[in-house]
């Protein structure tokens, strides 16, 4: 994959740009904001991964240029994962809190690259997921790579009780409430997170 | 630390209200007890001159007996020199006679008189049913608040003589009244002085504390990329070079510092942010995190009961809440001896959240429960740092809720109100 890296940190980008192209990839990297905006805008890459705070640039401002180009983006945030970091507007494709392990990251990113190719979608109660455009199909309302698993996982029966799940089903349910979609993530006791149709 | 300043003005008022009580107590005790002791020497007086005080040449009271080693009663003999301890108004005064108001009733077996009745406040008729109702009571004390009675004989029938104190304790119930006021007033400015006190005592230490904690947040989020850094190099090597058992031992201290940074920075301060604040399915999370803890419990032997209502929510940062519940958990865990419960409802527009479990603590042991990196007696042996119940009651004051721990009849509960 040809992937651009931006972060402040000179030695983590030095790092992980080895460590990506040690997996075959081709690594260009950015230490600032303005910078990163124009080698987006200017080259074709297969994904984005930057720091959620980067120099003079706001990370929501990159994310968008990103969504306009169809690049999937990976933002690297010292901040949890909760619903409110999931139900940011733009919303990258995926979310990964520092700190994490080169396997994490290698990991996510090649899930986030198999969502984007898939070219897939499938139904969610009366719901349908557009899988490659990280969103609810005829709606404006954006998934991460994350709660498209988690919708997955859902409609192929029930997940099992993880309550590191929880930040993923309050933002599921308010992004369907958004689009105005009546399913719904629940969770029945001792049976796990379920999918519901609400009348 | 606004606990400890609220502390510092409580006992310190608390002391002021003791110290203001005892000696207003003592100064209006004395004065009313002076009262008494001179409202006594006036019926005494009364009682020696055969019911009534009688009129002298000098407009003084006569005595038929005087007092023994005088050739007068002390009423009479002072003249100018003798006004008493409060001049013309005491029971010394030469113009008592002038000024007392009584009535004086004798009894027989089946017969009652009015004996000296020099009083416009009662009517005859009143005056000896009064003195009759007090025939069974002490010999002498105070009836209808400002009167003062004796009980005594007289000729050998029984005498009550009563008299009215209302304008002699006048200034004494001024006094009672100044006092009262004084030493709401001393509250009132104590209150404040002390609030103010504290408030120049406890900042500093508010200050440390604060910067306490923002050192810890900045240190937790200050260490996430240098470790992701670390462990990503120790990769290259390993990678480049094969793994070795310096890399191997970089990579397990690594690792062990990550996990150390994430509890720190999740259990050590909670920072409450509203931007995090979304609608979340407390009942879901309730149940899904006991439902997913439920095999620890089977492993600890603790048999675990629950009572989850459906559909309560709450408007939090839902990974907070989702670590208190963890952390609720874990207590009773590791601290239950074979029984735990958990129940969540709505209560009065409330959301109750109560997590229990048997233990080895004694009643009442709980009251330091939430203070940081404070551990209660059962802890020992038991890993932790003492920074969960801290954490758990941060994220409820956050919210505006309430938390509590008592231990009571052997079972340790905790009770969270929001």
């Amino acid at each position: 994959m040809k992937l651009l890296l931006a972060d402040p940190d000179r030695d983590f980008l030095k790092a992980y740009q080895t460590l990506l192209s040690l997996e075959g990839h081709t690594v260009t990297v950015c230490f600032e904001g303005t910078e990163t905006v124009k080698t987006a805008a200017a080259e074709a890459f297969d994904a984005v991964i930057l720091s959620a705070v980067l120099p003079r640039v706001p990370c929501a401002d990159i994310i968008s240029l990103l969504q306009e180009k169809r690049i999937p983006s990976v933002v690297l945030t010292r901040r949890k994962i909760s619903a409110a970091l999931l139900l940011n507007t733009p919303l990258a494709n995926a979310y990964l809190p520092f700190p994490f392990l080169p396997e994490e990251l290698l990991s996510l990113l090649q899930r986030v690259s198999d969502l984007a190719g898939s070219g897939e979608t499938f139904p969610v109660g009366d719901a349908r997921i557009d899988v490659s455009g990280f969103c609810i199909a005829g709606t404006s309302v954006r998934l991460t790579a994350g709660e498209i698993e988690v919708l997955q996982s859902l409609s192929a029966g029930s997940l099992t009780a993880q309550e590191r799940l929880s930040p993923y089903m309050n933002a599921l349910n308010q992004k369907f409430a958004l689009a105005g979609k009546s399913v719904r993530a629940t969770y029945q006791n001792r049976e796990g997170y379920r999918l519901v149709t609400s009348i | 630390m606004k606990k400890a300043s609220k502390k510092f003005t409580l006992y310190a008022m608390l002391s002021v209200f003791v110290l203001l009580t005892l000696l207003l107590g003592i100064i209006n005790g004395v004065n009313f007890t002076m009262a008494a002791s001179d409202a006594d020497r006036i019926t005494q007086m009364i009682s020696e001159q055969n019911g009534a005080l009688r009129q002298g040449p000098e407009g003084m009271q006569i005595p038929e007996t005087p007092v023994e080693g005088s050739a007068q009663s002390p009423a009479w003999n002072a003249g100018e020199k003798n006004r008493g301890r409060f001049g013309r108004q005491g029971p010394d005064s030469p113009e008592l006679t002038k000024t007392v108001r009584y009535f004086t009733v004798t009894f027989d077996a089946s017969f009652s008189s009015l004996t000296a009745f020099e009083i416009s406040a009662v009517d005859q008729n009143e005056a000896v049913s009064w003195a009759q109702s007090l025939l069974t009571q002490q010999e002498t004390g105070w009836t209808r608040s400002t009167y003062r009675y004796r009980v005594y004989t007289l000729n050998g029938k029984t005498a009550v003589t009563v008299i009215d104190q209302g304008r002699e304790l006048t200034p004494s119930y001024r006094i009672l009244l100044i006092s009262v006021c004084g030493e709401l007033l001393g509250l009132i400015v104590s209150f404040l002085t002390l609030r103010f006190v504290a408030q120049k005592l406890f900042r500093p230490l508010e200050e440390a504390d604060r910067k306490q904690k923002r050192f810890i947040a900045d240190a937790e989020s200050a260490f996430k990329v240098p470790l992701t850094v670390i462990n990503a190099n120790t990769e290259i090597i390993e990678r480049e070079n094969g793994p070795s058992e310096q890399t191997g031992a970089i990579d397990r201290q690594v690792k062990k510092m990550i996990s150390l940074v994430k509890e720190l920075g999740s259990l050590a301060i909670y920072e409450d942010d509203a931007a995090m604040h979304t609608e979340i399915s407390l009942s879901d999370l309730v149940s899904a995190s006991l439902d997913a803890a439920a095999t620890r419990f089977i492993q600890a032997d603790i048999t675990l009961t629950s009572e989850v209502a459906p559909g309560v929510m709450l408007t939090a940062d839902d990974a907070a809440i989702g670590k208190l519940i963890a952390q609720l958990i874990d207590n009773a865990v590791k601290f239950g001896k074979t029984q735990a419960f958990f129940s969540l409802k709505q209560e009065n527009g409330h959301v109750v959240l109560t997590a229990s479990n048997d233990t080895a603590l004694p009643d009442g042991s709980a009251d330091q429960a939430f203070d940081r990196f404070t551990r209660l007696q059962n802890a020992n042996g038991v890993s932790g740092a003492g920074l969960g119940l801290a954490y758990v009651k941060d994220v409820v004051k956050s919210l505006n809720g309430r938390v509590s721990a008592n231990v009571s009849d052997g079972i340790f509960t905790m009770c969270i109100r929001f």
